[in-house]
């Protein structure tokens, strides 16, 4: 069943009741005995509907920001608004929101109807309610087999279900979801993912999305908020992170394989690689370096390879082989420095194995350029 | 999913920061009535009674109706000076020592080797069912079997013509070395049981590991089983003081059947009972609460000495 | 749109893989079995004697309580001639056993539930809050496991003589509740501390107030707990007999353990062994169901303190 086929009063007992933008003001969180924030001045803005994910590595404060923002967590310095009300020390059941956890969280004692249903029980709306409630969210899951069922007896993805239909349910103003799909196995996970991207557009509730996976990021979300060390990195849509990242830390945490970043120092009007030709700046980017540094940034698709005694020396040192794709992980010497640059292969048709000598080419228009001292972008 | 581990812990006390969630600050509103009563209930039925004692300690009191005098510390001055005191005292001491040493050994002895037997779970439940019962229906048991002229044990080695090994086995030669053996034969399975559950964490792949390596099954228990199980073994100990200074039921029953048990048998605790309620005589509370102080320090230092001696570094696994 | 999970199908039953042959064989022992040397037949071989020998005095209690009284002595590893199933008449009505059982069965009961129920209050809180106050709190209890009984019997005998209290069943149910609370206390926040905050932040964000996730959701949660806990004060009172001998002078208010003593005690007069016996079984029988039973919850809270 989807929502386009339902009756008006079968839509209308799941429909959110209404909408709302969410703040985070300068939020800030130490933990206890602890001198580093685990979430530092966070300033977020999320437009009501919309899907936001926070991604970033462990311990980079994303899910502090979202146990906030439940109430869970509390707020050291700062204010997060939901709507026009601060919720700032507001208890977690007056935000209106909704949390799905990485593990889930689902009550093992309780059968998956009244796991779902917890919520309208404890909120005393009418057992006819809650029933006629409860059978709409399982059958959009399709878990309506399984109301019966305690949650030991469900399988990993119909567990993630559940905790999806107690969500759901609940009609909230904003979705919360901690890592939801990081205990599904990899096809699962590729599928839920959509789903639950689908979901959200179609019932439109504002989401915020943690996850650790800059695929999940990159494929989810309305936008994206890259987060390090408790702090914001860059706050984008998926395109312009991967297109424009902000510095070093996105530029490389956005995209696999990884973006390879080469030290280069400012010769006159260019970037000096060694063993490359100079790379052109604009007055602009020139103005803007703190230093006579630069960093290069290559992704895959900006180098080619060329026969040895050309361009970049280098060794094959890997070959990943994808299917459709295949990379080679080339071990570049430069001058003093040596990193490795992944290499994609388009067509498939280089008959390179793994030590062989190559060049290795720079397209000078597709790199990204840093600055060497602050790790920011250079302006384009 | 660690970070989120301690920040679930987290509270407003101390640290830079750590504002008080909303949810901490719902949960902090039940504290108080939540763990009043047992409190409560434990302050007054348990710890007042035993600070009490340190207080009774101090006077001569022979029970309801008697003025207490104040003897300072003159009871315990006595206990030091009374040869029965001074028996008892090395009485415990001996059940803690031999006891203990049986015990431990038997406890690891059984932990190396029904760890590879078939059928463990059975096992280990057999060794430990005398746990459950009362010392003192053991006690009789033990009585019907070491009697003398008609006990179990003598007639079966009459019958078997081992007649020449009978023993008068409640005689006051042996009735105490009869009392430290029955007493590790009905708590060694407790200790047992609390070892294996130690080893039972040990992971399974290490014990692999060995059978790849080929180790014996000495070298396996010395090598892997024994040092991980060192720091559940330290803490047994500390229950092993505790339980060996305040037995009191086994021993009464074993050595005093309607009478008076024998003085050689007495340990501290049977001491304090007889002083303060147990003797025909006019009860010595005073004296008996001395005891009591003396034994509740035995323990602490006790516990103090053993966790110092076993202390290592906290092995994670 | 639909929205439509995959995943329907994993709860399926997959078909079993099949033998060749066409005959299944289980259980094949990895090549690596462990050698049978000397030593290890000999350590197990005294396994088994420690094993038989602790059941042997177990059946021996029970076939002397159906024994004749001079059969007791006479022939005790034999079975009874004459099954003497009135042993456990005698012992009932005769002994005064029967009274001082159900005193025993309604103190136990009372003691324990009482003392599982505040002590499941107090863990709970105790086990979520890491401020100093509680681990303060926590210490207090624990301390508590250390002191020997001994202790506390002679100021108590003194209050309770002050209250009117000795002598009566409700004075012993204060200090079994008393002295019993620390392990339990103990027992139940170590075993709250291993249920999943998680669920907590879920029912709060379900709405749930901090009184109704403890009622609604933690408790059923700690069900395996609470009856360990309850099983172990069951032992523990069930078997208590220092606090029993002190404070309770008439028979008509004897627990089982007094009673069985005091029987002991008047056997050299009696010689109703047979009927001792049966004494002794009533004592041991209720805890070997339980322990038939709820075996591995008393097992498991027993060593629960020493391996966590």
């Amino acid at each position: 069943m989807s929502i386009d086929n339902m009756t008006d009063e079968v839509a209308a007992l799941i429909e959110p009741t209404g909408v709302d933008a969410v703040s985070f003001r300068g939020a800030t969180r130490y933990y206890p005995k602890s001198d580093v924030a685990a979430l530092d001045g966070f300033d977020l803005e999320v437009s009501a509907g919309e899907f936001m994910v926070l991604v970033g590595p462990s311990g980079s404060g994303k899910s502090t920001a979202l146990r906030m923002l439940a109430g869970l967590e509390g707020v050291d310095a700062g204010s997060i608004h939901i709507g026009d009300v601060d919720v700032t020390h507001l208890p977690p059941i007056q935000r209106d929101i909704a949390m799905v956890f990485q593990d889930y969280a689902l009550y093992p004692h309780m059968t998956v109807a009244e796991n779902i249903g917890f919520h309208l029980k404890v909120a005393k709306v009418s057992r006819a309610e809650i029933t006629a409630r409860v059978n709409v969210t399982a059958e959009m899951l399709g878990l309506t087999p399984y109301l019966g069922r305690r949650p030991a007896a469900l399988s990993g993805g119909q567990r993630q279900r559940v905790a999806m239909g107690r969500a759901i349910i609940r009609r909230p103003k904003v979705f919360l979801m901690d890592e939801p799909l990081s205990n599904l196995d990899a096809k699962l996970r590729t599928q839920t993912r959509n789903e639950i991207a689908r979901l959200q557009r179609d019932l439109g509730i504002t989401t915020i999305y943690v996850t650790h996976d800059q695929v999940e990021a990159m494929t989810m979300g309305d936008r994206v908020a890259v987060l390090r060390d408790g702090a914001l990195q860059q706050c984008d849509r998926p395109k312009r992170l991967y297109q424009r990242p902000a510095n070093t830390f996105v530029a490389t945490f956005m995209g696999t394989p990884s973006m390879a970043l080469l030290d280069a120092h400012l010769d006159g009007e260019a970037a000096a690689l060694p063993g490359h030709a100079p790379i052109a700046l604009t007055r602009e980017q020139r103005a803007a370096l703190t230093g006579g540094h630069v960093i290069v940034g290559v992704r895959p698709d900006a180098v080619s390879v060329v026969p040895a005694g050309q361009g970049i020396p280098g060794t094959v040192e890997v070959i990943e082989e994808l299917g459709n794709e295949s990379f080679l992980y080339v071990r570049a010497e430069l001058a003093g420095q040596s990193a490795t640059i992944a290499v994609q292969d388009r067509d498939g048709v280089m008959e390179i194995a793994p030590g062989a000598m190559v060049g290795l080419r720079v397209s000078p228009d597709m790199v990204h350029l840093f600055d060497g001292g602050t790790g920011l972008r250079l302006p384009d | 999913m660690t970070d989120l581990k301690h920040s679930s812990a987290s509270s407003a006390t101390s640290g830079a920061g750590g504002a008080t969630s909303p949810l901490d600050a719902q949960r902090r509103r039940l504290r108080l009535p939540f763990i009043l009563p047992a409190v409560i209930f434990y302050t007054v039925f348990f710890v007042a009674p035993s600070l009490a004692s340190f207080v009774i300690s101090l006077y001569r009191w022979r029970g309801a109706g008697d003025e207490p005098e104040w003897l300072g510390l003159g009871n315990f001055l006595r206990l030091f000076n009374d040869d029965i005191f001074r028996g008892a005292f090395v009485n415990t001491l001996i059940v803690l020592l031999v006891v203990g040493a049986i015990i431990f050994a038997l406890g690891f002895f059984f932990t190396a080797f029904v760890a590879e037997m078939r059928g463990k779970h059975l096992l280990r439940a057999l060794i430990f069912f005398p746990s459950l019962v009362n010392p003192v229906v053991l006690a009789i048991a033990w009585g019907f079997i070491l009697d003398p002229t008609r006990g179990a044990l003598n007639t079966t080695l009459e019958a078997i013509g081992l007649g020449n090994l009978k023993q008068v086995w409640l005689g006051p030669q042996l009735i105490f070395p009869m009392i430290l053996l029955t007493m590790a034969w009905m708590t060694v399975g407790l200790f047992t049981v609390i070892l294996m559950a130690g080893a039972d964490r040990i992971p399974v792949s290490l014990y692999e590991d060995c059978d790849l390596a080929g180790a014996s099954i000495g070298q396996r228990f010395r090598m892997v089983t024994l040092p991980l199980l060192w720091e559940v073994a330290a803490v047994a100990a500390v229950l092993w003081v505790i339980t060996a200074v305040k037995a009191f039921e086994f021993i009464y029953a074993f050595a005093g059947v309607g009478t008076a048990p024998p003085r050689s048998t007495w340990t501290a605790s049977v001491y304090v009972y007889m002083q303060g309620f147990g003797s025909q005589g006019l009860p010595e509370l005073g004296r008996a609460s001395a005891m009591s102080v003396v034994m509740l320090i035995v323990v602490g230092v006790l516990v103090v000495v053993l966790r110092r001696l076993m202390s290592r570094q906290k092995v994670e696994f | 749109m639909a929205v439509q999970f995959a995943d329907q199908r994993t709860s399926e039953p997959r078909p079993r893989p099949r033998g060749g042959t066409g005959r299944l064989r289980r259980g094949t022992p990895a090549p690596l079995a462990r050698r049978r040397t000397p030593l290890r037949m000999l350590g197990m071989a005294a396994v088994w004697l420690w094993v038989l020998f602790n059941l042997a005095i177990f059946v021996w209690m029970l076939l002397s309580s159906l024994k004749s009284d001079g059969e007791v002595f006479a022939d005790p590893w034999g079975l009874p001639n004459v099954w003497r199933f009135d042993n456990y008449v005698r012992a009932w009505e005769g002994s005064d056993l029967g009274t001082a059982t159900l005193n025993s069965v309604f103190l136990v009961a009372a003691a324990s539930v009482f003392t599982v129920a505040i002590g499941a209050l107090a863990a709970y809180p105790l086990s979520r809050l890491q401020s100093r106050s509680s681990n303060v709190t926590l210490m207090y209890f624990v301390l508590g496991m250390g002191v020997p009984l001994q202790s506390i019997v002679v100021p108590a005998y003194i209050a309770m003589a002050g209250l009117n209290m000795t002598n009566t069943l409700g004075g012993l149910f204060l200090l079994y509740v008393g002295f019993s609370l620390p392990f339990t206390v103990f027992l139940l926040t170590g075993f709250f501390r291993t249920l999943p905050t998680r669920l907590e932040e879920a029912a709060a964000l379900d709405g749930c107030s901090a009184f109704r996730t403890f009622r609604s959701v933690m408790l059923p949660l700690a069900r395996p707990g609470i009856v360990t806990a309850l099983l172990l004060n069951v032992v523990s009172l069930w078997n208590e007999t220092l606090l029993a001998l002190i404070f309770i002078i008439d028979d008509g208010r004897q627990t089982l353990a007094l009673a069985i003593l005091g029987f002991y005690g008047t056997m050299l007069y009696n010689s109703a062994w047979g009927a001792l016996f049966a004494g002794v079984c009533i004592v041991v029988l209720p805890m070997l169901l339980l322990y038939l039973w709820l075996g591995k919850n008393i097992m498991d809270g027993m060593t629960l303190g020493a391996t966590k």
